[in-house]
């Protein structure tokens, strides 16, 4: 009995699926791409954790390794500068819309230990960790993606697409960290963010995230590494709010260091929480100089 | 799955008693019966959160709250109530024996493939496919090609363009201009119709590898040059059912102006609700049932010359209308849909050219796709018929696929 399913047609289709396939991975293996473009935030945030997963300069605190420290935490810490960073071996592992909580869960399961870890504080525990994210990078393919380069969110066509198109248009706006803000967005958009922050904690869920943080930090002690927190500086207007602090409650009770408190006034934002390319640069050395004492 | 087997035994019971049943009375009372029963489940597992919100604080309204939604609930109730009236009407699709009924109506009522987003099955198609398969009968092939396919539509073009159109939630879109806030309009438009088209054909393509043919859900909708042409090809089995189950039995187009347009209006608005307990839906439904009223008014009064650039006009006007009516399904809170409505006229903000870009991409392989629709039947010639095209789908699932999430059509 010869079923359709090994008709000619059918095994033609595979056929040259497989040749696509193969010619594509042999392009990314021999011209390996430089990727400058994402589609969206979340691509970004994959193709970021991906570059740390299987960036082969960071190892365990034992061997050697290019960065003493991690950064871990969501868009806010983001801000400051990699390069800068780089130059002072930290690495950054915050990214937009991500959380502590995730940064370290990447952390835990690479087993990439370093000396020490710097938990932004603003939203550690009200931000919950990222599940999705995390079944994408650390799911059972996990490993083929390492070794196949099609089938990582780096390497889409799109994306390489997307980065041929912008080497020719150069860096777009949106890329550019902001240098002067639109005041009326800004005042918005500060508006939104302090009836936010004045919103009711979800208690349970806080607790639970919480609990998770704890949890996390108690692994990466045992494992030797040092654990402290920093605050991003955020617009004055949020201070008094109820998530700042309770946030600020939290870190009391915690027994872990902290870096020294911004001077909020001196920074300028976007939006509320997010800095001026010009603060944000002013940030990066402060906290530079700040971290010196713990490295 | 309490529920499901608890819903697929009293529609075996009841369409049995139906068909062995001679007296009038009592087959009709059994018919109404059942019906009653599904639509009962259906309010109160769907719209309980709704009347329990309406009532004042306490446990009554707390526990209308937290009733949870089951899975395809809207989907097989409504297999339900088709096999239900099916049987009142015609007698042959009940088997002669209680018990093989029963395995036949679970069957039905539980089929995998359409369980949990449709398509929406009518007993009067199904029954007559419940027998013995063979392997040498499966379409392998045709089964492969639609799977590719609906993998394609959902997951490299729907996945990927629910990433772009994400900026259409509140507060987000506040910050955007009128330009970037269209481009996300259209961008959900192609994505709900690739997200709900793919899921159909996946559904329809795993029932094709069981020997099973399911009824095409989507006819390229898009194309449409009027709303009635649009219904006819957009979630046709819902449609389809709304007309047999709803629209003829209330009467139709057959007693009068007013009353065609009032059942219009009526089965519109029930469609939307059915769509989920919230007002936006209503809304939805509401504006559908009046775009058709008001189509079938301008066509009593005047005709359209058949040109071909009318044409295209009137299926612009119909896509744009279709465009604007999804605002309501991706914003389920009224006055959030009104503030992207007001801020459509307010042109602060920014341009998001990255977006724009992607969802161009994304849309220009749906435009082939139409584009394929129409050149097929004008010429025959159809892309679809190179191996080298399912090749590059295939090729794109895999190395393409926007991050996962679920079916638009799964929260109904």
């Amino acid at each position: 009995m010869r079923l359709s399913i090994f008709s000619s047609n059918f095994l033609k289709i595979l056929a040259i699926f497989f040749a696509i396939f193969l010619a594509y991975n042999i392009f990314l293996w021999s011209c390996k791409p430089q990727i400058t473009a994402t589609q969206n935030q979340w691509q970004q945030n994959i193709v970021f954790a991906q570059d740390f997963i299987y960036e082969t300069k960071i190892t365990k605190i034992a061997e050697s390794s290019a960065y003493n420290a991690i950064i871990v935490g969501s868009s806010m810490s983001a801000r400051i500068d990699s390069a800068k960073l780089a130059k002072s071996h930290i690495y950054n592992l915050a990214f937009g819309g991500g959380s502590a909580l995730s940064g370290l869960e990447i952390i835990k399961q690479t087993n990439k230990l370093p000396k020490a870890i710097f938990v932004e504080s603003n939203i550690a525990f009200l931000r919950p960790k990222d599940a999705n994210m995390l079944k994408q990078l650390f799911g059972v393919d996990s490993a083929m993606k390492k070794y196949i380069p099609a089938l990582q969110v780096k390497y889409q066509p799109i994306n390489v697409f997307l980065s041929f198109v912008k080497g020719r248009a150069g860096k777009s706006k949106d890329e550019k960290l902001a240098k002067q803000r639109n005041e009326k967005l800004y005042k918005d958009s500060l508006e939104r963010m302090i009836e936010g922050y004045n919103a009711n904690i979800d208690s349970a869920k806080y607790e639970a995230d919480l609990a998770e943080l704890r949890v996390l930090l108690a692994y990466f002690e045992k494992q030797g590494v040092e654990i402290i927190f920093f605050e991003m500086p955020i617009d004055e207007k949020l201070l008094n709010t109820k998530q700042v602090l309770a946030v600020h409650k939290v870190l009391k009770d915690f027994a872990y260091p902290t870096l020294p408190p911004p001077n909020h006034s001196i920074y300028q934002t976007t939006d509320g929480i997010h800095l001026l390319e010009k603060s944000a640069d002013e940030f990066s050395d402060e906290f530079i100089k700040k971290t010196r004492d713990f490295l | 799955m309490l529920l499901l087997i608890s819903s697929a035994l009293i529609n075996a019971i009841t369409s049995y008693q139906i068909s062995h049943t001679s007296q009038g009375k009592a087959k009709r009372f059994y018919a109404i019966f059942g019906v009653c029963v599904n639509l009962a489940i259906l309010c109160a597992f769907k719209y309980s959160p709704l009347f329990g919100a309406m009532l004042p604080a306490g446990d009554f309204a707390t526990l209308l709250l937290s009733i949870p939604l089951p899975i395809g609930i809207s989907f097989f109730t409504f297999q339900g109530i088709s096999l239900v009236v099916d049987v009142y009407k015609n007698n042959k699709i009940a088997e002669s024996t209680p018990k093989n009924h029963a395995k036949n109506v679970v069957f039905f009522i539980a089929f995998f493939p359409a369980l949990i987003a449709g398509p929406i099955l009518k007993a009067h198609n199904f029954f007559p496919q419940i027998r013995a398969k063979y392997l040498k009968n499966i379409p392998f092939l045709r089964a492969f090609k639609v799977l590719i396919l609906g993998y394609f539509l959902k997951n490299v073009i729907a996945d990927n363009l629910k990433d772009q159109t994400f900026w259409m939630a509140y507060p987000y879109f506040l910050s955007y201009d009128s330009a970037s806030l269209v481009v996300l309009l259209i961008g959900y438009s192609v994505q709900i119709f690739a997200d709900f088209a793919g899921y159909s054909l996946i559904a329809i393509g795993v029932a094709l590898l069981f020997g099973y043919e399911l009824p095409k859900n989507f006819n390229f909708p898009y194309i449409s040059a009027s709303f009635s042409e649009f219904w006819s090809r957009w979630h046709i089995s819902l449609s389809s059912w709304l007309k047999e189950y709803l629209y003829i039995p209330l009467g139709g187009n057959k007693k009068g102006n007013l009353r065609t347009y009032l059942n219009l209006f009526i089965v519109m608005a029930l469609g939307g609700f059915w769509h989920g307990a919230a007002v936006s839906y209503i809304i939805w439904g509401c504006y559908h049932g009046i775009l058709l009223i008001l189509e079938r008014i301008c066509s009593q009064i005047f005709t359209l010359p058949k040109w071909r650039f009318v044409r295209m006009g009137r299926i612009l006007f119909v896509f744009l209308a279709v465009s604007f009516g999804w605002l309501l399904f991706c914003l389920n809170d009224f006055t959030h849909a009104i503030a992207f409505i007001q801020k459509l006229f307010n042109n602060e903000g920014e341009f998001m050219r990255v977006v724009a870009l992607c969802v161009g991409i994304y849309s220009s392989c749906i435009l082939i796709y139409y584009l394929n629709y129409l050149l097929c039947k004008k010429s025959g010639k159809n892309m679809l018929d190179n191996n080298l095209i399912w090749a590059i789908m295939l090729f794109l699932i895999f190395t393409n696929s926007g991050s996962s999430d679920a079916f638009i059509y799964f929260q109904f």
